[in-house]
């Protein structure tokens, strides 16, 4: 109980600290002090976005991962709790890549133009939005328990394997708009294109903060999703 | 006080920050009572099953 309130503690104030840096903290051209963060040309003020975007894409991949994890674990087991782990992880990935999606597009118009561009990072995660979309659909379309289960966990495993190649390698070594591109003078790792160690430093801060978010969330829809199953085979 | 009006208001940036930290709060408060909730219901069925 009392290590409950700590970690959703730490939660408010490291994300209460971020939405402080990530808002207020001037970006100038030469910084000089801690709170000060550098401009980086082309994207000046909006460079901001990172504290926030970036982590949601985060979150969808960490949460794919664990659908994958407690895919695999439902398949060597059978338990039935396995797959609601599972489930809670794709839906909250699911919301968190529409997120990311809808919040790089607002960005994307005020930084390339328009609201959609079919950049390989949109392109990208529109295809990911497809794969996980469908593996609801395949959900709703069976009725016994056991074998959609099972079905969604190799659905689960499989679509995992494109996850890393979509997010992290093909936006990667294609030339196109979104910050990191193979054409981006800046390049390298996005993390480290031309941010200073402060600007590094909320960044993480950022990705912890938004973890343990997701980690609440997820075992809210967890929790849920156990109480609902056991209310409908107690009444049923 | 007139001082500190002025300055919010050519420093706009601030009561977005305001706005923002005030939702997160709201989220986060949402967040404790709605897990508080379910830990509850979870203790009902839980009594219940026995």
């Amino acid at each position: 109980m009392k290590i409950d309130y700590f970690w959703k503690g730490i939660l408010f104030l490291l994300m209460s600290f971020v939405i402080i840096a990530g808002i207020a903290f001037p970006i100038v051209a030469q910084p000089s002090t801690w709170y000060e963060f550098p401009l980086i040309p082309g994207l000046e003020e909006k460079a901001k976005i990172i504290f926030f975007h970036v982590p949601t894409a985060w979150i969808a991949v960490i949460a794919f991962l664990m659908a994958m994890v407690y895919g695999i674990q439902y398949l060597r087991k059978g338990d039935l709790d396995n797959d609601a782990k599972s489930l809670a992880a794709l839906q909250i990935g699911m919301m968190f890549t529409i997120l990311a999606t809808i919040t790089g597009s607002v960005w994307a118009k005020f930084t390339w133009g328009a609201f959609w561009h079919w950049d390989p990072r949109e392109t990208s995660i529109f295809i990911l939005l497809l794969i996980y979309g469908s593996l609801f659909a395949l959900r709703s379309a069976v009725e016994n328990e056991d074998k959609r289960a099972k079905l969604s966990a190799v659905y689960s495993i499989i679509s995992f394997l494109t996850v890393p190649f979509f997010i992290f390698i093909m936006p990667r070594i294609m030339t196109g708009l979104h910050p990191g591109s193979a054409n981006d003078d800046t390049s390298g790792p996005v993390v480290n294109f031309k941010m200073n160690g402060n600007m590094q430093l909320i960044f993480y801060l950022s990705l912890t903060a938004f973890t343990i978010l997701y980690y609440w969330m997820w075992s809210m829809t967890y929790k849920s999703i156990i109480i609902k199953d056991k209310l409908s085979k107690k009444y049923i | 006080m007139n001082g500190l009006f002025e300055f919010f208001e050519q420093n706009s940036i601030y009561i977005v920050l305001a706005i923002t930290l005030i939702i997160w709060t709201g989220i986060f408060l949402f967040l404790l009572s709605t897990d508080k909730r379910l830990k509850e219901i979870e203790k009902e069925i839980k009594e219940m099953e026995q």
